[in-house]
């Protein structure tokens, strides 16, 4: 097993990272590209705890090495099933998951959780457990394993940069938004 | 918002996420979240979503998928052990995970 974990600040309120956590993967994020989709499975707040409990379908695309490419069955499109919490209460967002395509060969489990530092500032941080599970040689094992952590780090380098853009679009389009409201108020208080 | 991973599902997707947005960034975070305002879309969205599933196989993928979560659910929802969740019970449920569970059979 090899473990990967990163850890990032935002300079963002944590409302505005788990807010725009949702629309990560959005046309304005251009750097995480092998998310191809997002789907919603399920979705209920908890009436006990208050807290928010999504499973989502991740698709992704992307190339892998041409050896490891043949040895996971030549398809480059996988999926990955992610259970997350938001505890509004405590200011957390969990977010689990784990490979469905490749499972027989590969176990890929990651969690994120995003909780403030400050009223403007959030930090996320990442783990991933990365086991090879095919038999055989232990050289075969670590290359697999290997490979898997450099995509993710490469994955969350490109991921960071791109879900800068959306935090900055996600701002922008709310005080433009905030701005549109404001103004339609006063002019109704004119007419009034 | 992300597509679909069913071209035909986009649409309703995107009315559903929206409507999920604003109810989330609006009401959900300054606590005024509980009821359920874009069930009827998300319905819309679900029956599109599970025949995809469904015509790729993946169905089957998540079934196992998702009996392994249930455990991230007694670190993550606050509840001490042994305590059934309501996520088994089936009761307050928002919507979603019934339909889901359809596909099983």
């Amino acid at each position: 097993m090899k473990v990967f974990s990163n850890s990032e600040t935002f300079d963002y309120s944590w409302e505005e990272v788990s807010t725009a956590n949702w629309r990560k993967y959005c046309p304005w994020n251009e750097k995480s590209t092998h998310v191809i989709a997002v789907d919603t499975l399920s979705r209920h707040v908890d009436a006990e705890t208050g807290i928010l409990r999504t499973e989502r379908l991740i698709t992704c695309k992307q190339s892998a090495p041409k050896w490891l490419a043949s040895l996971m069955g030549g398809t480059d499109v996988s999926h990955v099933f992610e259970t997350s919490y938001v505890d509004p209460e405590s200011k957390k967002v969990t977010m689990v998951s784990q490979n469905l395509t490749w499972s027989n060969i590969l176990s890929c489990q990651e969690k994120v959780v995003y909780q403030p530092l400050s009223a403007t500032k959030t930090q996320f941080v990442q783990e991933a457990k990365v086991t090879a599970l095919c038999g055989g040689w232990q050289k075969v094992k670590n290359a697999v394993e290997e490979a898997t952590v450099c995509r993710f780090s490469e994955n969350a380098r490109l991921g960071k940069e791109g879900f800068e853009t959306v935090l900055e679009m996600s701002r922008r389009v709310f005080s433009e938004e905030k701005l549109k409201q404001k103004k339609q108020t006063e002019r109704e208080t004119v007419t009034l | 918002m992300s597509a679909s991973l069913a071209p035909e599902c986009n649409e309703v997707k995107e009315r559903y996420d929206s409507c999920f947005l604003k109810w989330y960034s609006e009401k959900y975070l300054r606590g005024k979240g509980k009821t359920d305002e874009c069930s009827a879309l998300f319905n819309d969205y679900k029956h599109c979503l599970t025949n995809a599933l469904k015509e790729r196989g993946i169905d089957k993928m998540l079934e196992d998928a998702r009996e392994d979560h249930k455990e991230n659910d007694a670190a993550n929802m606050r509840r001490g052990c042994g305590t059934k969740s309501d996520y088994q019970s089936g009761q307050q449920h928002w919507h979603g995970v019934r339909g889901f569970t359809r596909l099983k059979m």
